[in-house]
């Protein structure tokens, strides 16, 4: 892949960026020119704007709502305010000590919350934001309090103080364009595609590979330093702060920015801010009637653009889409999985020893042993309730298991965290269809090939930044996905939502996801559920061509003869306990299997 | 010795309403799990509507009460149907668009006071005049009487809840929507009843708190903040879990003012908001309940 | 296609060109900007305000304008957000070049942005209740109309001392700087004054139940002989209402916002008989002795508000009115120049106003107005009514108006 293809597909990526500015900038000009548009309003669009980018990072892919984002802007203000009055400490140096502060108090936050649920997490960062707002009243013999602070400084740049809004907004836009750049290339990448599955479902993400604590809580800290950062401009060009700039009113306002702009879109936070900080020039002369239209616009908003002005402009142009091809054809074609590489261990790939599970009084999973191996088809089958979904949350890492150990190419893995039992090389589907339903159908097969991400700060530069080498493996990986979808008939749905393709389909996509990330030993839970007697062929000449290639397979099913037909090596369970382990012709004799499905 | 008793009382009177408001919260999350953010606002504009009645129609208290109340519900009810535009009983609304949309809902009536009201604070009449001196701390009546109402009022919910059919066909919905309305409970009524219910409990805090800590236009926010408070330090165990949690909240506040000067004020604030986040990190439960496996 | 283009083009430059046409009247008025807060808490004093000033502006529009030129308000609704008043200000200066602004009208929104008149450099005729807390080198480019201001109020002690033989003072005030700065005020007064603030509690201002800090005051020994209450709207009342609860049956100086009768119908009659505190003589014009009356500005003021809004003008009114003269009245004597008026109104204006006090931003005045030419009121029946005059009491007392300056120079009121 060349140079030239490699900046061709960032520019095609990055679309929305090379148009949404240029139009931004000229119907921002014309609007000036009429007088309808104010240069500080353009101003403080871009500082909010900064600020937005984060918010929007954090929810609107990583789905994290933050009600304390103010609390991080006002401390990025006040930095700047307290060490330029106390210590006449210039702006640039104080908004870096104002972005220790948050990264410091962001990481507490995010060690407290983010493990809380979602309305907890909320009212948690609300604390938070409101605690920040009480002190900076309170303590007024360092912040001034009510009596505000005054005396920022604007910047100087080669010895220019930036002191008209033409020079501080050339500033204030440049941040906003870079940081505008590396948010939206960051939520295009591999680290967004795992923060939207993290939003849609977290434990199929973790089992994917995406280390779900560590990227929350970076994602987490760098929205907290975009806050920071628009904070510090805020202060420099206002020249003074006052506490009730950073009240719940505020926080409202950067809901709405967001909400109103379109969230998970990223550049849908540029219409926002604008639009928000061009309402009060449009409502000024209703006085007394303002605050009732901004309650009925917000609700306005939330019911009927529930997506926000960029999300209206999508569903638009979906309309104008070509229709797609149906779907009905028989899949399936050539399976496009490889082997990484050969198992570690010749014969057996997964040993199990005496597992268990307890919840509560309750043993669902009851000293368990058997083994796996190479070239082998497993099935893992049992009534209603016997413990088989159990058994395979315990290997994959989904639930922390109380006795015994699980041995992948003779490591021991149980104890593992679910995401790095992943990127050991065992992938999984579950019981109930878990595609990630903010990420369309290609970028589900993708987020598998490449393995969600490890959440780490360097991975996300490099993806900010758009690196050849990030590029290139996203390339490879859109390639990959496209060709499982090809073998699943389902090229045309590639940029559709999860939504459009039917349940039956949607399961064996599941598959090709897991499939994807090239594991060496892959669970499936329950796949055949709901699929019709076409696509239940299909699927188990998916899993011979699968196991011909070298993948090993243990499948959980209630399809007898689905399972005695394809499988090789049959484990059965009941009430917790392994009750027979053989081969088909072996079970289909057994007397307790017979007992345990139809009593005596 | 009686500044102690006074803050005490101050405190518990004050938490009172904290735990009035908390029960609301408590009887709509209850049916619907949605944690109501408007909830605040049905004290003040009920609070807003009697002090109308009586002050300018000059209607005597107790129909002006009730023609409260019944506007508090309709609000009330108005919410849930607000909420609840897109959804249907197998597909509940999302967590983050009941937040938001309860969130523009206690704009819009913050709103909807400030064009009807005005800016400035207002407050209604007692229900009796006159202090009176307990243990050396001067207690108005009216502040009895709040406490007292938060009493019955907390009584009669856990009665209801406890034995009425439709109390436990609130709790059923709460703990499985789905399931409730295949047995056919209309899950949509319940709601709106519990959204009802929570609401005139609100009002009849605003009522109650109007003559000793004035209405304003912008105490929906506070009002709904001090209850999310009581709700999450009590608990989720239905009625009990707000009144401790309010009263304690109360009394926390309150404490503050022994430390003499500035500070104890200024302190006041800021602790509530500590203990907040000390009780997500360790019993997010709340303090009553026990903890769930 | 081209002649579409063509006429694409052409209609585009109509379209500009009559936008632009537009923004260039004829007869070129002087702009003046009017910066208030309509939304909030305060917003019912903007409300006056904004009435006061429009009443100015219209009467020298009427009489043919300044030199032939019309006067015109550009007005801005600062939403009570000190940012928002930032920007605005700004925009004031930069886009809508006027000349000079009447506003910000709130404390906090003045504080907030309190050194962006000086960085645009056009002056703001404003209506804080504290000057005090803009810093000296602000107060370059910001000058106050509002006379009875939180300074005067103290000397409301000095009306206590005289008429009641009162030393020893008890105050409550609320928590915040704000209030504890006013505290240093009173305390340093009541000094002056030969009296002594024996105890300040506090609470803050968003408390509803006074009680605790009364109860303080009230056990105090050897008993309080007066109590100073400061605070705004509910905390106010609440704690003058409370105060006989406590059993502080004494006189009350109040000092702070509650100054148009709406926000102090709810003071119980006994203790509205025993509040007193610094009023315009405006605001007491029907119960100020006969002697007094022939004060033409108060007369044309009363007359020609009721006449246009057929209401009774509350104080804001008459601040909102006194903003806008001091403004007109420069404007007469030298024009339009931005440096020219703040120069005009900082050194050389003298100007008698609508409140009843005369406006003056000299040394001598300190920063606008003598707060001993201010009334004395209480209130009765919802209204304010004349009781004294605060130059009589504190001459009674011996404290003379070079005492006043001396008291306000140490307070760095005033400079030099």
């Amino acid at each position: 892949m060349t140079l030239l293809g490699v900046v061709n597909y960032l520019v095609r990526r990055n679309a929305a960026f090379f148009i949404v500015l240029p139009v931004y900038a000229v119907v921002s000009s014309v609007l000036y020119w009429a007088g309808w548009l104010h240069s500080d309003v353009i101003v403080t669009s871009a500082i909010f704007f900064i600020v937005i980018l984060g918010l929007d990072l954090l929810y609107g892919c990583a789905g994290l709502l933050s009600f304390g984002h103010v609390g991080f802007f006002a401390i990025g203000a006040y930095s700047v305010a307290v060490l330029a009055a106390q210590f006449a400490i210039g702006p640039f140096e104080s908004t870096v000590v104002g972005m220790l502060i948050n990264v410091v108090l962001s990481y507490v936050l995010g060690r407290v919350c983010l493990r809380l649920s979602g309305s907890y997490f909320m009212l948690g960062t609300l604390a938070f934001g409101i605690m920040v707002h009480a002190t900076i009243t309170v303590a007024y013999t360092v912040t001034g309090g009510d009596g505000g602070l005054g005396g920022i400084p604007r910047p100087q740049i080669g010895g220019v103080a930036l002191t008209s809004d033409l020079s501080f907004g050339i500033l204030v836009w440049g941040c906003a364009i870079i940081l505008f750049w590396l948010t939206y290339s960051l939520s295009k990448s591999k680290v967004g595609r795992a923060a939207r599955a993290i939003r849609s479902d977290e434990v199929a993400a973790s089992c994917l590979g995406v280390d779900v604590g560590r990227l929350k809580m970076n994602i987490f800290i760098i929205s907290a330093c975009f806050a920071s950062l628009g904070g510090s401009l805020f202060a420099m060009y206002n020249g003074a702060v006052h506490p009730d700039s950073f009240s719940l009113a505020t926080l409202l306002d950067l809901l709405l920015m967001m909400f109103f702009g379109g969230e998970g879109t990223i550049w849908g936070a540029l219409l926002g801010t604008t639009f928000m900080r061009l309402l009060p020039d449009i409502t000024g002369n209703l006085h007394g009637g303002k605050i009732l239209f901004t309650g009925i616009l917000f609700t306005v908003i939330i019911f009927v653009l529930p997506r926000g002005i960029a999300g209206a402009i999508y569903d638009l142009l979906e309309r104008f889409k070509k229709p797609r091809a149906d779907l009905g054809k028989t899949l399936v074609g050539d399976v496009p999985f490889t082997l990484e590489r050969p198992a570690a261990t010749a014969g057996v790939l997964l040993r199990l020893e005496g597992l268990s599970r307890n919840f509560g009084g309750v043993r669902a999973v009851d000293d368990v042993s058997f083994n796996v191996r190479n070239g082998k088809i497993r099935g893992l089958i049992g009534p209603n309730g016997a413990g088989k979904s159990t058994l395979m949350n315990l290997i994959s890492g989904t639930l922390p298991l109380n006795e015994g150990c699980v041995k992948l190419e003779g490591r021991n893995i149980e104890g593992l965290g679910a995401h790095e039992i992943a990127r050991q090389g065992i992938q999984r589907t579950f019981q109930h269809e878990r595609l990630f339903s903010h990420l369309t159908i290609i970028e589900n097969i993708m987020v598998g090939h490449e393995r969600g991400a490890d959440g780490s700060l360097r991975e996300m530069a490099v993806c900010a930044l758009g690196l050849p080498s990030a590029l290139k493996s996203e390339i490879a990986a859109r390639q990959e996905a496209g060709k499982w979808l090809a073998s699943l008939a389902l090229s045309d749905y590639a940029d559709a939502a999860i939504g459009k393709v039917p349940h039956g389909l949607r399961k064996l996509v599941e598959v090709a996801r897991a499939c994807a990330a090239r594991p060496i030993l892959l669970l499936l839970d329950e796949t055949v559920a709901g699929l019709n007697d076409s696509e239940r062929v299909a699927f188990k000449n998916v899993i011979r061509a699968l196991r011909d290639k070298g993948l090993v397979i243990v499948i959980i099913e209630h399809d007898i003869d689905f399972i005695m037909d394809l499988c090789d090596e049959i484990s059965v369970l009941n009430f917790g306990r392994k009750i027979a382990d053989g081969t088909p012709a072996e079970i289909r004799v057994d007397s307790q299997v017979k007992e345990a499905y139809l009593g005596t | 010795m009686d500044s102690v008793v006074q803050v005490l009382i101050s405190g518990l009177s004050q938490g009172s309403i904290y735990a009035l408001i908390g029960l609301g919260f408590s009887v709509a999350f209850m049916a619907s799990r949605i944690l109501n953010l408007a909830q605040g606002s049905y004290a003040v504009l009920g609070g807003f509507v009697f002090l109308t009645m009586v002050s300018s129609y000059r209607l005597p208290m107790p129909v002006a009460f009730v023609i409260a109340l019944l506007v508090a519900a309709g609000l009330g009810i108005a919410t849930e149907r607000i909420v609840n535009l897109r959804t249907r009983p197998w597909k509940p609304v999302s967590l983050d668009m009941a937040i938001l949309s309860t969130l523009a809902l206690l704009v819009l009536f913050e709103g909807a006071a400030f064009l009807l009201w005005g800016s400035d604070p207002k407050r209604g009449p007692s229900i009796q005049n006159g202090v009176v001196s307990i243990f050396g701390a001067l207690v108005s009546w009216q502040s009895i009487w709040t406490m007292a109402s938060a009493a019955v009022i907390a009584i009669g919910l856990h009665v209801f809840l406890k034995k009425t059919w439709v109390g436990r066909a609130m709790r059923s919905c709460a703990q499985n929507a789905m399931m409730s309305h295949l047995l056919g409970i209309n899950v949509r009524r319940i709601g709106a009843f519990a959204f009802a219910l929570g609401a005139t409990i609100g009002a009849t805090a605003g009522i109650l708190v109007s003559p000793i800590t004035w209405l304003d236009y912008q105490l929906g926010g506070f009002f709904m903040l001090n209850g999310i408070l009581a709700y999450l330090i009590g608990g989720e165990e239905d009625v009990a879990g707000p009144i401790v949690g309010g009263l304690l909240l109360g009394l926390v506040q309150n404490i503050f003012l022994l430390i003499p000067g500035a500070t104890g004020g200024l302190l006041k604030q800021v602790v509530p908001m500590l203990i907040l986040i000390l009780m997500l990190v360790f019993r997010p439960q709340g303090l009553l309940q026990q903890r769930r496996a | 296609m081209k002649n579409i283009h063509r006429m694409a083009v052409a209609a585009f430059c109509v379209v500009f060109a009559m936008i632009s046409v537009d923004r260039t009247n004829a007869a070129d008025p002087i702009k003046i900007g009017l910066l208030l807060t309509y939304v909030g808490p305060t917003a019912v004093f903007a409300r006056y305000e904004d009435k006061g000033a429009r009443l100015v502006i219209e009467q020298v529009n009427k009489a043919g304008g300044i030199n032939g030129r019309q006067i015109e308000l550009v007005n801005y609704d600062t939403e009570g957000k000190p940012d928002r008043a930032a920007s605005l200000y700004r925009r004031l200066a930069t886009e809508d070049k006027v000349a000079a602004v009447i506003g910000p009208d709130s404390i906090f929104v003045l504080l907030g942005m309190s050194g962006i008149p000086s960085e645009v450099k056009v002056l703001s005729v404003a209506a804080p209740g504290l000057y005090e807390l803009v810093q000296p080198q602000n107060r370059d480019y910001i000058v106050s109309a509002w006379a009875p201001n939180t300074f005067s109020g103290t000397l409301v002690l000095g009306y206590i001392k005289d008429k009641y033989k009162a030393k020893r003072v008890g105050m409550i005030t609320t928590s915040d700087v704000i209030g504890q700065s006013i505290a240093n005020t009173v305390r340093t007064m009541a000094s002056a004054f030969g009296m002594e603030v024996v105890e300040v509690a506090s609470q803050p201002a968003s408390d509803r139940d006074l009680l605790p800090s009364l109860r303080k005051l009230a056990g105090v020994e050897p008993k309080i002989e007066a109590l100073y209450v400061f605070g705004s709207g509910p905390f106010a009342n609440i704690a003058m209402n409370q105060s006989e609860l406590a059993g502080i049956n004494v006189p009350i100086a109040y000092n702070g916002g509650n100054v148009i009768p709406d926000l102090v119908k709810d003071l119980s009659p006994e203790t509205a008989k025993r509040t007193f505190l610094a009023a315009a003589r405006s605001t007491v014009w029907s119960t100020v002795p006969a002697a007094d009356k022939k004060n033409p500005v108060i007369e044309k003021f009363l007359t020609d508000y009721q006449a246009k809004y057929n209401e009774a003008p509350a104080l804001p009114a008459a601040v909102g009115y006194d903003m806008a003269l001091t403004i007109v009245d420069a404007l007469k004597a030298v024009g339009d120049d931005r440096e020219k008026l703040r120069e005009y109104i900082k050194t050389k204006q003298k100007i008698a106003g609508a409140q009843g006090v005369d406006f003056a931003r000299t040394a001598a005045y300190g920063y606008g107005s003598d707060p001993s030419e201010l009334a004395v009121a209480s209130v009765e029946n919802g209204q304010f009514v004349f009781r004294g005059y605060l130059k009589d009491s504190l001459d009674r007392i011996g404290f003379t108006k070079d005492n006043v300056n001396a008291k306000m120079r140490e307070l760095k009121l005033i400079a030099e």
